[in-house]
């Protein structure tokens, strides 16, 4: 199993082969959630996009017309399918069905996101990501999520040229690094990162 | 440039333990494998009632979400009302023969058997996405399975 390739596994899934579907599913959540992610759907609406983007591949299986390219097809459906959802969610009227749901697909952390994060550097990787302007946070989302180092899939997800996806995703780290630094160089208030440390035994 | 590998490296761990996919997303997941069906025509959405601007302004209240499926000569029709925190799905198959219908949905499926119009309704259909089957009884025309759509 662990020699083959996406479209062996792909080919393997459609014939029924469980192991085979597990391994797609592990090896692509990230990316699928990043998508979900970026179009900023949270709780029964994430759940519905994750969920009815593998249920597209379910039935899909064996009409993928270029399977080693599967990134790029559950970038773009995932993408439909979050893209329908918003299109609807005009008309969606809250219900208790969607309300029991959302628990299990708000952010992990109902406290801060930081008491998950074990070294003081990730703390300061977080902080920083999330001060950078959401464009950035999803472009290095979707890039540190897919294997393809061309980005072709993140391209499609973000509708930019396949060409500008490394030269954006440069920007996008030194901007992060700057703020990284800038925090250094500012604030030296520790005792929010000693708070942490004390939370870590979490996980 | 091996700064900038360390640094994404850093942000996949940070990601990764902040906002992962759920556990419990990757089991359903994992297990919609169950759906795949072999043997049956792909019924594509061809319209949907929520999406149109005028009939969703004017359906804002109760009424029902009309989705249309074609497969080949077999067009599908459901009628989506919500009913006491789920749904009901009323559906006729055009052109019409006795068939059985499964609703599959997030919590199971719901297994009805048509009139001789191809009328059928089915209930309580969980939300998120459903799909329908259908089977029909004189077992020469090809079964048809609509495309998952949210509900």
């Amino acid at each position: 199993m662990a020699d083959l390739s996406v479209s062996e596994l792909v080919e393997a899934a459609s014939r029924g082969d469980q192991l085979a579907w597990d391994r797609l599913v592990d090896d692509h959540a990230s990316l699928v959630w990043a998508v979900v992610r970026s179009h900023r759907l949270h709780g029964g609406d994430a759940e519905d996009a994750f969920q009815s983007t593998w249920l597209r591949l379910v039935e899909n299986l064996e009409r993928l017309v270029h399977p080693e390219r599967l990134a790029a097809w559950l970038v773009t459906t995932a993408k439909r399918e979050c893209l329908r959802l918003l299109r609807r969610g005009g008309t969606e009227l809250p219900d208790v069905h969607i309300a029991d749901r959302a628990d299990d697909a708000a952010p992990a952390a109902p406290g801060p996101a930081e008491a998950f994060l074990a070294h003081e550097e990730q703390v300061e990787v977080l902080r920083a990501y999330q001060r950078l302007e959401p464009r950035c946070q999803d472009l290095l989302r979707l890039t540190v999520a897919v294997a393809d180092p061309r980005y072709a899939d993140v391209a499609a997800e973000l509708d930019m040229p396949v060409g500008s996806v490394g030269p954006t995703r440069q920007r996008c780290l030194q901007h992060l690094r700057r703020l990284m630094r800038d925090h250094e160089d500012g604030a030296t208030d520790d005792s929010s990162t000693a708070d942490v440390h004390r939370r870590t035994g979490r996980r | 440039m091996a700064d900038d590998d360390r640094l994404v490296d850093r942000l996949r761990e940070v990601i990764d333990a902040t906002d992962p996919p759920p556990q419990r997303l990757i089991d359903v997941a994992k297990a919609s494998l169950a759906w795949r069906t072999v043997d049956a025509e792909l019924a594509e959405l061809i319209s949907d009632s929520s999406t149109e601007p005028a009939l969703a302004v004017r359906s804002a209240g109760e009424a029902p979400r009309l989705l249309t499926f074609t497969a080949g000569d077999t067009v599908v029709v459901l009628e989506v009302t919500r009913e006491a925190g789920a749904h009901r799905v009323m559906g006729q198959i055009v052109a019409p023969g006795a068939a059985t219908v499964e609703v599959r949905h997030s919590d199971g499926v719901v297994s009805v058997t048509t009139d001789p119009d191809g009328r059928f309704r089915a209930a309580p259909v969980a939300g998120g996405p459903i799909s329908v089957s259908c089977r029909f009884d004189d077992g020469v025309r090809p079964a048809v399975v609509t495309s998952w759509v949210s509900i």
